[in-house]
C-alpha cells in the first residue's frame, strides 16, 4: 500500500468513496475500492500537482455516482427489505393461536390436542419463519402444552399423603401429612417453569417480529 | 439535458458493454488504460463508473481479470476476454452494422 505517497484530496476521496459504499455488499464493495485505488495511483502518482489530481478526481465521477453506477446492475441495494413478505401471515397466526391455546387449555385435552396440532402444522408451512426459529419454535412453544399437561398430571399424584393414627386406646386420630416430594423441590419446579415462560416469551417475541415482515 | 443530449446517454448505455469487449479482442489491457480510451473516445461521462461495469462484465463471465505486480508502479488489474465475451463480440458486429444502417436510412430519408 503506497499510502505515505497518496496525495490528501485522494486519500480523502477514497474516504468518502469507503462510506457511500456501504450501501454495497461487502464483496462489490472491496473490490471497487480496489479498483478505484489502484485507478487513482496510476493517475496520480507522487508529485502530480494538485490541480491535475483534482482534474483526476472530477474526471472519475463522485463516489455516490460510482456506487449508484454498482447498484444499476442488481435491480435493489441490499439495504431495502423485501417488498413483500411471503405467504400472507395465516400460518404464523395459526401456529401462535394454536400452541399457546393447547398449553392454556391443556388439561381439556379432548381440545388441546387438535389445537397442539394445528399448531405444529401451521409452523411447520409457515413461509416467513427460517427453519432455525421453527425449531426454537417448537422447543419453546410446541412442547408448551405437553409441558403443561405433565406438570398438571403430576401435581395430581406428587401431593401431599396424610395418614392418620389413630391413637391407642380409641381417641382422637392424629393426621400426620407428608408430601411425596423432597423437601424444596418445590422451589426448584418453579424456577425452572419461570425460566421456561421466560423462554417462550422471547421466542414468541422473535416470531412475531419475523412474521411481520 | 437536451433531447440531443439525452438520446446519446441512452445510446452510450446500450452499446458501451460491448465496446468495452471489443477492445480487449486484441489483447488483455488493464482498466486505467481502458477507461482513458474510453474517456477520450467520448463514450464515458465518468471514469469511475467503468468499473462496476467491467465487475459486472466480469461476474456474466464475460471478460476473466487478474492482478499483475508492474515495474515501479502499483499492481494492475488486466482483462482479456473469456470464450462467452469473443462470441459476444462476434455477434455484436453484424448486429451493430445492420442497426447502423437502418438508423442512417431513416435519418437520411427524413431529410431529403
Amino acid at each position: 500500500m503506497m499510502t505515505e505517497n497518496r496525495h490528501p484530496l485522494v486519500s480523502d476521496y477514497l474516504a468518502r468513496l469507503r462510506t457511500e459504499a456501504i450501501r454495497l455488499d461487502a464483496h462489490d464493495a472491496s473490490e471497487l475500492l480496489a479498483d478505484i485505488e489502484a485507478h487513482l495511483a496510476e493517475a496520480t502518482p507522487a508529485g502530480t500537482p494538485e490541480a491535475d489530481v483534482r482534474n483526476a478526481l472530477d474526471r472519475l465521477g463522485s463516489p455516490s455516482e460510482l456506487v449508484d453506477a454498482a447498484l444499476g446492475g442488481d435491480q435493489r441495494p441490499h439495504t431495502q427489505p423485501p417488498a413483500t413478505p411471503a405467504g400472507s401471515g395465516w400460518a404464523e397466526a395459526g401456529a401462535v393461536l394454536g400452541l399457546v391455546g393447547a398449553e392454556v387449555l391443556a388439561i381439556a385435552w379432548p381440545l388441546a390436542i387438535p389445537l397442539w396440532l394445528l399448531g405444529l402444522v401451521c409452523l411447520v408451512v409457515s413461509k416467513r419463519w427460517d427453519a432455525g426459529l421453527k425449531m426454537q419454535g417448537f422447543f419453546a412453544v410446541g412442547l408448551g402444552m405437553p409441558i403443561a399437561w405433565f406438570l398438571v398430571v403430576s401435581a395430581g399424584y406428587a401431593s401431599t399423603v396424610c395418614t392418620s393414627q389413630a391413637t391407642s386406646g380409641g381417641g382422637e386420630s392424629a393426621t400426620t401429612c407428608t408430601s411425596s416430594l423432597p423437601q424444596g423441590s418445590g422451589y426448584a419446579v418453579s424456577a425452572l417453569i419461570i425460566g421456561f415462560l421466560i423462554f417462550q416469551l422471547i421466542t414468541l417475541r422473535k416470531m412475531a417480529r419475523a412474521a411481520r415482515g | 439535458m437536451t433531447v440531443a443530449d439525452n438520446s446519446v446517454t441512452q445510446l452510450r448505455r446500450g452499446v458501451l458493454e460491448h465496446c468495452v469487449l471489443a477492445l480487449l479482442a486484441g489483447e488483455p489491457r488493464y482498466g486505467y488504460d481502458l477507461v482513458t480510451e474510453l474517456s477520450e473516445a467520448g463514450l464515458i461521462a465518468s471514469e469511475g463508473t467503468l468499473y462496476p461495469l467491467l465487475s459486472r462484465l466480469r461476474k456474466e463471465q464475460l471478460v476473466e481479470t487478474t492482478w499483475q505486480e508492474s515495474s515501479g508502479g502499483p499492481p494492475r488489474r488486466y482483462y482479456s476476454l473469456s470464450p462467452r465475451g469473443e462470441s459476444a463480440v462476434a455477434g455484436f458486429r453484424p448486429a451493430w452494422t445492420d442497426f447502423k444502417r437502418s438508423v442512417d436510412d431513416i435519418l437520411e430519408r427524413r431529410t431529403r
